[in-house]
């Protein structure tokens, strides 16, 4: 009967372990990637903004060759404000579910007056209009696709919203289970509650080597610091959030593996004074 | 006392190897369900996850005279060389390469010719904006290109200019008969939108 209980009492601690480490991502999770604010926090500390800014210059300078139109017809078009609010504007659409568009009538207006401005003769022919209007649009379009960056923009809301869905269906059903497992173990430890505590610091203490492993293994296996994704600004900011994330799992590790030799440390000890207490 | 503590430890070791191997368990079932998926995102991952450096400064390499080859051919999108056109003033860096890219840093050269000192059709193309071709129309004949690499300095002679489509490929012949240099750019010279006119300046070399 005594073997039975401790088999009981192990797998119950299998099933804590496997919920903690659960539980423990969802939490790691929601409060980074799936996280708006943190995700806005770190675009604005790696430099996001600033890094699109020149890449939309650099990606109109490559229109401008081909244009013939002098280098400088570009400048003060755009400010890096707009950029900051248009990408703000795409983030939310991520997060919140919106489906609000980029809005280029600031860029279209500051670019038609410069291109006039340029030249000599005011009244323009036909084709030169069409040509002008062609250029404008192309500019327009390369500035809203350099902000967005995919072409599944709207698949990527969708997910967006499902995953946080089922994450919260996840994460309540993660802790009712902790709750449940912890409340069993207790009840087959129920005439030495501490050799309970030492079992759930068993469980603590395998999550948090758990969590010590992965982190090990991912940094052993993937050059984080290397990773290269369409281009330096998106692959800086790529990488700052993933070097946090994994700081986020070690961190996770380690105070789960502290907590977990804490709980089985009092548990053994208590248990045995209790057994010295009952011998005396 | 101390027999207490040595249970302690005692129980708390094995309450350690205990947790370590229900790790060790957790681990062998999550390799087991999701093994190949983890395997798949690894690879991914180590797909992108390059390291390289990129080549900005003009890259070195020589010609071997006597089979008018180069010992070897410089990386795409590198820098070799320097064009100059006094008659315009234009002293520009020439890449290997025609991406846009390549095109918004200097001039390209096309990678299906030949390279200066091969003797045969080497064609460079620049945009007709004002840093690079725009003054192209104020050419004439007899006027000179060099063209500067580290295995040497070409000069090469206008000897005729053309106003092409940009689908007349015929006027831009790949031969290995007689060094020839095409350099290109669009027309008109001051146009607004894409143009589909090329003007090509052909010259021959002088020394």
């Amino acid at each position: 009967m005594k073997v039975l209980g401790t088999i009981i009492r192990y797998v119950l601690v299998m099933i804590l372990t496997v919920a903690l480490i659960s539980i423990a991502f969802i939490n790691i999770i929601t409060s980074t990637i799936l996280n708006k604010e943190y995700v806005l926090s770190k675009l604005d500390e790696t430099d996001y903004y600033k890094g699109i800014y020149q890449e939309i210059q650099s990606n109109f300078e490559n229109y401008v060759g081909q244009s013939g139109l002098d280098e400088d017809i570009m400048n003060d078009i755009l400010t890096e404000e707009k950029v900051k609010t248009d990408v703000d504007l795409i983030i939310s659409n991520i997060y919140d579910g919106t489906n609000k568009t980029i809005d280029t009538t600031e860029i279209r207006t500051n670019l038609n007056r410069k291109i006039e401005n340029s030249i000599d003769n005011p009244r323009l022919l036909v084709i030169q209009r069409d040509a002008i209007d062609t250029f404008i649009d192309t500019i327009c379009n390369e500035y809203t696709k350099t902000i967005i960056h995919t072409k599944y923009e709207q698949n990527i809301n969708n997910i967006y919203v499902k995953v946080v869905k089922y994450i919260k269906i996840a994460k309540q059903a993660l802790l009712i289970t902790i709750i449940i497992v912890a409340i069993l173990i207790c009840l087959i430890c129920y005439k030495n509650i501490f050799k309970g505590i030492a079992s759930l610091g068993v469980g603590a203490t395998s999550t948090g080597v758990f969590y010590i492993i992965t982190n090990i293994f991912i940094n052993t296996q993937i050059k984080i610091n290397t990773i290269t994704i369409l281009n330096s600004t998106i692959s800086n900011s790529l990488r700052n959030i993933i070097d946090d994330f994994m700081g986020k799992v070690e961190k996770c590790g380690f105070v789960l593996l502290a907590v977990g030799i804490v709980l089985i440390i009092l548990g053994n000890l208590f248990n045995n004074r209790k057994r010295e207490a009952k011998g005396n | 006392m101390h027999s207490n503590v040595r249970e302690t430890l005692k129980a708390t070791i094995i309450h350690i190897i205990v947790a370590l191997f229900i790790t060790g368990i957790v681990i062998w079932a999550i390799h087991l369900i999701a093994g190949k998926q983890i395997d798949g995102t690894i690879s991914l991952i180590s797909k992108v996850s390059i390291d390289t450096p990129y080549k900005e400064h003009e890259q070195e390499i020589n010609l071997i005279p006597e089979k008018k080859r180069l010992d070897s051919y410089p990386e795409y999108g590198t820098q070799y060389a320097t064009i100059q056109i006094p008659k315009i003033d234009a002293d520009l860096p020439v890449y290997f390469g025609d991406t846009l890219e390549i095109l918004k840093k200097g001039v390209g050269h096309s990678s299906g010719s030949y390279f200066p000192g091969e003797g045969g059709s080497i064609i460079y193309m620049g945009h007709n904006s004002a840093k690079v071709f725009r003054r192209f129309s104020e050419l004439e004949l007899g006027d000179e290109i060099t063209v500067k690499t580290s295995y040497g300095e070409y000069t090469y002679k206008i000897y005729d200019m053309q106003l092409i489509q940009e689908t007349q490929t015929d006027m831009l012949p790949i031969q290995d008969e007689k060094e020839i240099l095409m350099v290109y750019t669009c027309y008109p010279f001051k146009n607004i939108g894409y143009t589909t006119q090329r003007y090509v300046v052909y010259a021959e070399l002088e020394q």
